[in-house]
């Protein structure tokens, strides 16, 4: 991928991820470089993939279970809060809205994927490995339960295929939340 | 007189918890299903169903081919379904539209404008 694809798709990211975690009550800032590579117990690990004519890759999610469980939306019943499967239900669901985000944008910039479902696993001493300075975006969340959010996008695209700038007059045909009646 | 019945067809159990609690806060009974193989089951069994919120990428059978396998058996012909996803791009809307669903709402969404738009197409509750 050339070095410019790349910065449109980390900023891309960056951006999402940050809008994404806000959305779902997750106070997230930047973080430079790659504090997901050290391992960490207690830790929730979502994927999604995607692929198409354009690209193909996959989007992984790192971030501290309690985090999540701290966040999850809905109240419980019985005053003890999600369980495991809650909060692994949840972080799939935040790893499907992100890339859902991802790719409403890069899809103003000709580059169109077709993503799958997300699938969510605890992790005791998890890291990431091997992700470049220009695929990873780190957040570090800035609520009680600290600890990084590694957001991850591993993302090959086609020969002859390249983000380009879409044109000014270009908007987006529907933004999150929008309502479209027929 | 019974509450309308709303079906909430998504592979993730938090949204179809999240939208469960606002039409219930509605009024509105509200059954799930966790895919589109269930979805087709459920509007079977359930013959008094109200409308169809519905998620499009979903394992086993995604929301339009279930949207088509509703409306293409003719048992339902005015069930009104709205899809409820990340997605937004103008061809699946389109295949959404031509398929039958009456709206489309893009994730995330806010509890209140679902409300709305289930009163909108179906009444209160």
């Amino acid at each position: 991928m050339q070095e410019a694809d790349s910065q449109v798709l980390r900023d891309c990211v960056f951006q999402c991820a940050h809008d994404v975690f806000a959305s779902c009550s997750i106070p997230a800032s930047f973080a430079e470089g790659n504090a997901c590579d050290t391992a960490r117990d207690g830790q929730v690990a979502a994927f999604i993939g995607f692929g198409g004519a354009h690209a193909q890759g996959m989007l992984t999610i790192m971030a501290p279970f309690a985090l999540l469980r701290d966040a999850h939306p809905i109240p419980s019943e019985d005053g003890r809060g999600p369980d495991e499967a809650d909060v692994l239900d949840w972080a799939g669901e935040i790893a499907n809205l992100l890339l859902g985000r991802i790719r409403n944008k890069i899809a103003l910039r000709g580059v169109e994927l077709q993503i799958s479902t997300p699938k969510s696993m605890l992790a005791t001493q998890m890291w990431i490995k091997g992700a470049t300075s220009s695929s990873i975006c780190v957040l570090r969340s800035g609520g009680e339960t600290e600890g990084p959010i590694g957001v991850w996008l591993d993302a090959v695209l086609e020969d002859g295929i390249h983000l380009e700038d879409f044109p000014a007059a270009q908007t987006e045909a529907v933004a999150e939340g929008d309502q479209l009646f027929f | 007189m019974m509450a309308k019945k709303v079906m909430v067809v998504d592979d993730s159990r938090t949204v179809r918890q999240q939208v469960g609690i606002a039409l219930a806060a509605a009024g509105y009974e509200v059954v799930e299903a966790a895919d589109g193989v269930e979805g087709v089951e459920k509007v079977e069994s359930q013959k008094d169903l109200a409308m169809i919120i519905c998620d499009v990428n979903m394992p086993r059978m995604n929301g339009l081919d279930m949207l088509s396998a509703v409306k293409r058996d003719g048992k339902n012909p005015n069930l009104p379904v709205i899809m409820l996803t990340t997605e937004g791009q103008p061809g699946l809307i389109a295949r959404a539209k031509e398929a039958g669903a009456k709206g489309w709402i893009v994730k995330p969404f806010k509890p209140e404008l679902l409300v709305a738009a289930v009163r909108k197409l179906v009444g209160a509750a």
